[in-house]
């Protein structure tokens, strides 16, 4: 049933496997080399970025992405079941990670190479600094950090909107550098 | 030592115990002329337990390139001392052995200096943070810290910026922010908001100056009491400490006093500087501990400093919320003189942000150095397999621009151990290629010396069955030489005893000694000698090298005058550790007798234990 999963790297347009059905936003950037794979719908919202070389894999349930989210290089997306992965609004995913997570709340920050369990669910706000690691099944509550080996702090700073705002300004900016290559997923 | 197998690590020669200065002489080059230096008896003795003595070669062969008969009748003197092993488990060895990257060199002493034998000066201190030259004046004044911007997170070491506390929407933000300010930890998020009570800027600068301002723990207030109780003390006395002569008398008085058990104290008009204690040292007060506990119960012990955020900070905070930042540690640049010359041996640009060295005389670029490997990719260094015959090469690497030729010794059986591991360097002589541009290499041809090389190394080993390649020198590259070395460990039984003395550790002592044609020191005041050399060297060296004989006659040629330069070290190779007896394998050669057989005084056996072995004795 699984489909075979696209070589990374191959535009999706030029490959021979369909792609799983997409909705995407008129809005949303998306860059060359994006690798969709799976047959689950993937879904994303207004103003997001998707950096080049990000996957997207919808095999075992669908993928919901919310608005203002950048996603970057060499990160995955997996599902890891039926009930799909969400990304809420404004979460920053940096490069190189990994995220089987079942919901990652509204303004979190992955940061680089950080690993996400399997169906685990990461709260709103919450910042998961490089190279962290997150349990399957993990339930992280609002605003918690994630810090040095197993490190876990809450966020009282209050800078949530600050965040937010620069996250806006860092959209703004990618969307005038990466170049825009939606047509070639549009089928 | 914890580092991965394997590992070289170099002996200094300041463990032994002789002066630092009569240790100069050995890199010196031979003289006839001379007395025979301090090094020579380990450098030139033959060895009972050398594999080259052994296997039945004549001193002169294995040792004497350069050793005329004058050396030899020196060493036989000194050959009843069989005290000459390096032993790596010696308690003393430990603290001279490093590795190679460690280790500096002396240019003038002619020998390695090790991180205990060299001086350390601070050129300057300066921020890691924001690179700031911090003088030493303030240094004193105001302690290492870096008293501009820097501060580090408390919670999770990370450094601070500055932030405003009220977030300004983008649309209203203006070039100038308006306070007030935290600083706050851009990785997990810790602000100085977070404090109790909260620690808020009014302006983005001068940071330090502000935060001494708002820093009034209980901890400070205490400290001016007890330093405003001792000044007022001291400023009655303060005429006894004006700096006159009196006062020098009466400080000399205190130290006489001192030395003769308080009979000083009488008499001589000298009189004590009489201090009295603070009625209260410290004051504890109730309320507030009480109020300690209450916070206790109500937060939790999440809620608790750990013990290093309460050590790192003066005021010794117990919960999360009195943490303060921490100002950046200042470091040091430092330049380093060589203990027994005084000579600098590292001297960093004194300006931060400059990387780089004006003076850096690392061990690195003066002597040969020694790498290993596995020849067989099976073995692992960390199960040695009793009674088989491991292979490794051994790799000496020329870093000079003169060839050298390379004598190895290492001790038949790895010495300081009840159960030492056969050891055979199959070829213990050879030569090592200079140091030239990459490309001379490539652009000439093959180098006739090294065939001739090779066969000379065939005809002064022992001839031996298998593959010639093992018996010779295994390879050899433009400024390196690899060799084969052989190891057969013993079987180890897993006691108590072996396990406290880590028997199962195998390091192996290699006396490396180095010789080669170098150009004469122009500085060199022993002119007679050095010009007496290369005739001498001429001698001795052509009937074992060919490419060292053309090099020497070239050179007594050459009215620049050469000399022949020695130059040795022990180093240690930790190859790994032996592990369980493996069913079939059981010794393939006759080389199990752990036992030496008699008449063969190997040290080892004889000072069992590394706790028992006894220091070496000073040798005058």
């Amino acid at each position: 049933m699984a489909p075979p999963r696209q070589r990374p790297g191959a535009a999706s347009s030029s490959s021979s496997a369909p792609l799983p059905p997409l909705s995407i936003d008129p809005s949303v950037l998306l860059s060359d080399a994006i690798s969709f794979s799976g047959t689950f719908p993937i879904t994303i919202g207004a103003n997001t970025i998707l950096h080049p070389r990000c996957k997207l894999n919808s095999t075992e349930g669908p993928i919901i992405v919310g608005s203002n989210c950048i996603v970057s290089e060499k990160t995955q997306l997996i599902a890891p079941d039926a009930d799909g992965l969400v990304l809420g609004d404004y979460v920053l995913v940096e490069v190189n990670c990994t995220i089987h997570a079942a919901r990652i709340g509204e303004g979190t920050s992955v940061e680089v190479g950080a690993k996400l369990g399997k169906a685990c669910r990461i709260g709103n706000n919450c910042t998961l600094s490089p190279l962290s690691t997150v349990p399957d099944g993990e339930v992280l509550p609002d605003y918690t950090v994630l810090y040095g080996e197993t490190h876990r702090r809450l966020d009282i700073s209050n800078t949530a909107a600050a965040r937010n705002e620069t996250l806006l300004a860092h959209i703004d900016c990618l969307k005038k550098l990466l170049p825009n290559k939606a047509e070639k997923y549009n089928r | 030592m914890s580092s991965p197998f394997p590992y070289i690590h170099i002996s200094c020669p300041c463990n032994e115990e002789r002066p630092q200065l009569m240790a100069v002489d050995s890199a010196r080059p031979i003289s006839p002329t001379k007395s025979p230096t301090k090094r020579d008896p380990s450098v030139g003795l033959p060895d009972p337990q050398t594999p080259v003595q052994r296997r039945g070669l004549q001193p002169a062969v294995s040792f004497g390139t350069a050793g005329s008969s004058n050396g030899d009748d020196d060493e036989n003197l000194e050959d009843e001392d069989g005290e000459n092993n390096f032993d790596p488990r010696d308690p003393r060895a430990a603290f001279s052995l490093f590795p190679i990257e460690n280790l500096l060199y002396c240019e003038d002493c002619h020998q390695i200096r090790c991180p205990r034998c060299v001086q350390d000066e601070i050129v300057c201190w300066y921020c890691p943070s924001c690179l700031f030259e911090v003088p030493s004046s303030t240094v004193k004044s105001d302690g290492n810290r870096c008293t501009r911007n820097c501060y580090l997170c408390p919670i999770c070491t990370a450094l601070l910026v500055v932030m405003p506390v009220t977030h300004s929407p983008a649309g209203t933000a203006s070039d100038t922010p308006i306070g007030p300010f935290n600083l706050f930890c851009s990785h997990c998020h810790w602000t100085t908001s977070d404090l109790q009570p909260p620690i808020q800027l009014e302006k983005p600068t001068s940071i330090s100056a502000q935060l001494a301002k708002l820093s009034a723990s209980p901890q400070d207030a205490e400290f001016a009491r007890l330093k405003q109780h001792y000044a007022q003390q001291l400023g009655n006395a303060q005429e006894d400490f004006a700096n006159s002569p009196a006062a020098l008398t009466r400080l000399m008085g205190l130290y006489a006093g001192l030395g003769t058990g308080g009979a000083g104290r009488k008499g001589r008009g000298v009189k004590k500087l009489e201090m009295k204690e603070i009625d209260r040292p410290r004051e504890v007060a109730e309320e507030r501990e009480m109020d300690a506990v209450e916070r206790l119960a109500k937060a939790g012990l999440d809620a608790t400093t750990n013990t290093k955020q309460r050590i790192s900070q003066p005021h010794e905070p117990r919960f999360l919320t009195e943490l303060k930042p921490v100002a950046v540690l200042l470091r040091t640049k430092r330049s380093k003189r060589c203990r027994a010359c005084r000579h600098i041996l590292v001297k960093p640009e004194s300006k931060v942000q400059t990387t780089r060295f004006r003076i850096r005389l690392v061990a690195l670029n003066y002597i040969p150095s020694v790498g290993i490997k596995r020849l067989d990719p099976s073995i692992t260094l960390t199960s040695l397999i009793p009674h088989k015959t491991h292979r490794f090469l051994l790799t000496v690497t020329n870093p000079l621009f003169d060839p050298i030729s390379v004598s190895l010794l290492t001790p038949r059986f790895t010495p300081g151990t009840e159960y030492p591991s056969r050891v055979t360097i199959l070829c213990p002589e050879f030569e090592v290629g200079a140091n030239t541009d990459v490309w001379d290499d490539a652009l000439m041809s093959t180098k006739p010396a090294i065939p001739a090389m090779t066969t000379g190394a065939t005809s002064a080993g022992t001839p031996r069955g298998g593959d010639a390649r093992l018996e010779t020198v295994y390879e050899q590259k433009r400024n390196y030489t690899s060799v084969v070395i052989e190891v057969v460990p013993p079987e180890i039984p897993d006691s108590r005893e072996t396990r406290i003395r880590d028997d199962r550790l195998l390091e192996i002592p290699i006396f490396v000694r180095v010789e080669f044609e170098a150009e004469v020191d122009r500085d060199d005041d022993d002119a007679s000698g050095a010009l007496s050399k290369p005739s001498l060297s001429l001698n001795t060296s052509a009937g074992t090298a060919g490419g060292a004989a053309s090099s020497a006659s070239s050179a007594a040629g050459n009215p620049l005058a050469r000399e022949r330069v020695e130059y040795s070290y022990w180093c240690v190779v930790g190859i790994g550790r032996v592990g369980d007896p493996v069913e079939g394998v059981v010794a393939s050669e006759p080389n199990t007798p752990v036992r030496t057989p008699v008449g063969t005084p190997v040290k080892a056996p004889r000072t069992p234990g590394v706790a028992k072995t006894p220091l070496r004795s000073v040798r005058s």
